[in-house]
C-alpha cells in the first residue's frame, strides 16, 4: 500500500511537471513561430526598394493577367502591374501605418490612463469621463464621418484611431494604476522621498507596461484588419498606391479568372494576421508566468 | 532631542465618528538611541510612525500635535520640504520585503536612484557606491547582484536591499516598520544585527517598530508600550522589563510563555478583547481588561507621569 501510494503520487507529478513544461514550450513555440512570420515578412517589406522586381506602379500592358510564374512570381494585374512587387509595398504601407495608429494610442492612452489612476479626484473624473464617451463612439462610423469630412485618404483614418484607440489603453492603464499605486513598493518610493512624477513615470509606469503591451499586440491585428477594410472599401488608402485592402479590392471583379491577384495578397494578410496573433499569445502565457514567479 | 512629538493625534472617519489611531502621543528621542515601539496590532505603532514622515495613508489625518525633527516642524513642510527630509534625512523601512521593491527596476539600479537623487552623486559613481551598500548589507557577490531582479531574491536578501535603500543617504533617524515580521526567525536575527552595526556606524536614531518582546528587549536602548493609540508607558528597556509600572505592560510581561519553570503554569492571556477603537470607553482603554482596575479609571487623562523623567507611564494608581 505505502510503495502504491508513493508511486501514484510520483507519477502525479511527474505528469505536473510534464504538463507546466509542455505548456511553457507551447507558448514559447508559438511566440517564436509568430516572431519568425512577422519577422520574415517584416524584413521583406523594409527590404521592398530592393527586393522588389518591380516598380510599385509599373504598368506593363503587354503582360496583364499572368498567372504567377518564374517572371511574376504572385502573377500580374488587370494593368499588368507585378503583383508580388505590389505586396512587398502594400505590406510596408500597411505595417507602418498600423504601427502607427497602435502605438500613439498607446502612448496617449496610458499616460491619461496612469494620471488618471494615481491621481484619482476630478483628474480620474474627467478622463474617465472622456473614455466613456469615447468609447460609446462606433469606430467604423467615426473614420467614414471623418472621411466624409475631409475626403477618403490615410488622414481621415489617422484622426479615426487617434481619437478612439487611447481610450481602451487609457481605461486599461488606469485599472492597473488602481492597484498599483497601493503597492508598498510606491509606499516605499514617497517614504525615500522622490517626486511625485519620479514616483507616477519611473516606478509605477513600467509596471503597467505588461498589460498594454500584450494588449498591443491583438491591437495590431485588429488595427491591420481596419486599415486594409477601410481601404477596400475606398475610404482609407487610394489606388494606385499599393495596399493590401487596395490590392485585394483591385483583383475581386476578376476572381473568377484570375484568382492570384486577390487571394494570394488575401493569404499573405492572413499569415501577417496569424503571426502578430501568435506572438499575443505566447507573450500573454510568458509575462503571465512570470508575473506568477513574482508576486 | 532629534525626534520630538507633542500630542500627536491621527484620526480616520469611522461609521460612529472619528477613530483616533495616534491618541495624544508623545514620544522622545535622542540621536543614537534605539527606541522599541511595542504594541499589538493595530496599537497605533504604524501609524504613529507613518505620522512622522507624513505618510498616514488615506483618509486618515493629522488631526493635532506637533512633530519637531531636528528642532524643525515637520507639519509645516510643503511636498518641496519633504522631498528634502524622506530618504535622506528620515529612512523608512516597511513591513513587507517582499512587496517593497519594485519588481521592474534591478535592485542595484533603486539602490543607485536614492545616490543619484538624493545626493546628487553622478550614475557612475553611484553605481560604485551602490554596490559596496549592497556589500555592507552583507549581500554576496554583490556587482553580480546589482543586476537581479527582486523577484530573484529571497526575502532576507531583499529586506537588505531595502535597509540599504533606506540607509543610502545616510539619514539621521530610521524607522523601521516591523521589518523582519515576514522572515523567519534565523534571518530575524541577522536582519536586527545588521540593523544595529549600521545604526551604530552612521551614528543614526532609529525607531523600531515590533509587537515581539524578546526583539525590543534585545535590541532597543528605550522602549515606548502602546495601546489603543496611547502610550502607556515609556522608559530604558531595562526598567521596562524589570520594573514595569503600566498595568498592561505588566500583563504583557506575564503572558510572555517561559521555557522553564513549572509544567503546569500554562500561558496566562490578557483577558479580553483588544478594545474597538471607534467604541473606546472614556478615560483609560485598558480599564475594561485591567484587573485593577477601579472607578476612578474613566477619568484617567492618559498623559505620562512618573517619579522620574526616564521612566513614565499612563497609570496614575
Amino acid at each position: 500500500m505505502k510503495y502504491l501510494l508513493s508511486h501514484n503520487s510520483r507519477s502525479v507529478g511527474d505528469r505536473l511537471i510534464r504538463r507546466a513544461s509542455a505548456d511553457r514550450r507551447w507558448s514559447r513555440f508559438s511566440l517564436y513561430l509568430g516572431l519568425t512570420i512577422v519577422g520574415f515578412i517584416s524584413l521583406a517589406a523594409i527590404l521592398a526598394p530592393w527586393i522588389a522586381p518591380y516598380g510599385e506602379r509599373e504598368i506593363d500592358l503587354l503582360s496583364t493577367f499572368q498567372p504567377p510564374s518564374f517572371k511574376h512570381i504572385l502573377g500580374t494585374d488587370d494593368m499588368g502591374r507585378d503583383v508580388f512587387s505590389r505586396v512587398l509595398y502594400g505590406v510596408r504601407l500597411d505595417l507602418q501605418v498600423v504601427l502607427v495608429i497602435t502605438y500613439a494610442p498607446l502612448l496617449i492612452g496610458m499616460f491619461l490612463g496612469a494620471i488618471a489612476g494615481y491621481f484619482g479626484g476630478w483628474i480620474d473624473t474627467v478622463i474617465n469621463r472622456a473614455i466613456d464617451t469615447v468609447m460609446a463612439i462606433p469606430f467604423l462610423v467615426l473614420v467614414i464621418v471623418v472621411v466624409a469630412i475631409i475626403g477618403p485618404g490615410l488622414e481621415g483614418v489617422f484622426i479615426g484611431v487617434m481619437g478612439v484607440g487611447w481610450a481602451l489603453y487609457a481605461r486599461l492603464a488606469r485599472a492597473d494604476m488602481l492597484v498599483i499605486r497601493e503597492e508598498q513598493y510606491i509606499l516605499a518610493a514617497k517614504g525615500l522621498g522622490y517626486s511625485t512624477w519620479r514616483i507616477l513615470f519611473k516606478h509605477a509606469v513600467p509596471n503597467l507596461l505588461r498589460s498594454s503591451l500584450v494588449f498591443s499586440v491583438a491591437d495590431i491585428v485588429l488595427n491591420m484588419v481596419l486599415l486594409a477594410g477601410v481601404s477596400y472599401l475606398g475610404l482609407g488608402v487610394q489606388p494606385p498606391t499599393a495596399e493590401l485592402g487596395v490590392i485585394i479590392a483591385d483583383g475581386q471583379p476578376f476572381l473568377l479568372y484570375a484568382w492570384w491577384i486577390t487571394t494570394l495578397p488575401g493569404l499573405v494578410f492572413v499569415f501577417l494576421g496569424i503571426g502578430f496573433s501568435l506572438i499575443g499569445d505566447g507573450l500573454a502565457d510568458m509575462l503571465g508566468e512570470e508575473f506568477k514567479l513574482t508576486v | 532631542m532629534i525626534l520630538a512629538i507633542h500630542n500627536l493625534c491621527t484620526a480616520f472617519p469611522g461609521p460612529n465618528g472619528l477613530i483616533l489611531a495616534a491618541n495624544q502621543v508623545n514620544l522622545q528621542l535622542r540621536s543614537g538611541v534605539t527606541l522599541g515601539l511595542l504594541g499589538e496590532s493595530g496599537s497605533g505603532k504604524s501609524i504613529t510612525c507613518r505620522s512622522i514622515v507624513g505618510l498616514v495613508p488615506k483618509p486618515g489625518e493629522i488631526l493635532n500635535g506637533e512633530i519637531e525633527f531636528e528642532g524643525r516642524s515637520l507639519r509645516r513642510l510643503d511636498s518641496q520640504g519633504w522631498r528634502k527630509v524622506r530618504g535622506s534625512k528620515i529612512g523608512m523601512i516597511f513591513q513587507d520585503p517582499m512587496s517593497a521593491l519594485n519588481p521592474t527596476h534591478k535592485i542595484g539600479n533603486q539602490i543607485a536612484e536614492v545616490l543619484t537623487t538624493k545626493l546628487g552623486i553622478p550614475r557612475r559613481k553611484a553605481v560604485t557606491e551602490a554596490i559596496a551598500l549592497l556589500t555592507k548589507v552583507g549581500i554576496a557577490s554583490p556587482s553580480r547582484h546589482f543586476h537581479s531582479y527582486p523577484h530573484e531574491l529571497s526575502g532576507g536578501m531583499r529586506q537588505r536591499v531595502l535597509i540599504a535603500c533606506a540607509i543610502a543617504a545616510k539619514p539621521r533617524l530610521l524607522i523601521a516598520d516591523e521589518p523582519t515580521t515576514a522572515l523567519d526567525v534565523t534571518v530575524q536575527a541577522q536582519i536586527l544585527r545588521l540593523l544595529i552595526d549600521l545604526k551604530v556606524e552612521i551614528d543614526m536614531a532609529m525607531i523600531l517598530i515590533s509587537h515581539d518582546f524578546g526583539v525590543v528587549a534585545q535590541y532597543c536602548d528605550e522602549v515606548a508600550v502602546m495601546y489603543a493609540g496611547c502610550v502607556v508607558e515609556y522608559g530604558s528597556v531595562v526598567d521596562i522589563f524589570e520594573n514595569p509600572l503600566h498595568p498592561y505592560t505588566k500583563a504583557l510581561l506575564r503572558s510572555i510563555p517561559k521555557l522553564t519553570g513549572h509544567e503546569d503554569r500554562g500561558l496566562l492571556p490578557i483577558k479580553g478583547q483588544p478594545p474597538d477603537l471607534g467604541q473606546l470607553p472614556t478615560g483609560c482603554p485598558f480599564a475594561p481588561r485591567c484587573d485593577r482596575a477601579g472607578s476612578a479609571c474613566s477619568n484617567v487623562d492618559m498623559s505620562l507621569s512618573g517619579a522620574n523623567d526616564a521612566h513614565l507611564s499612563a497609570c496614575p494608581f
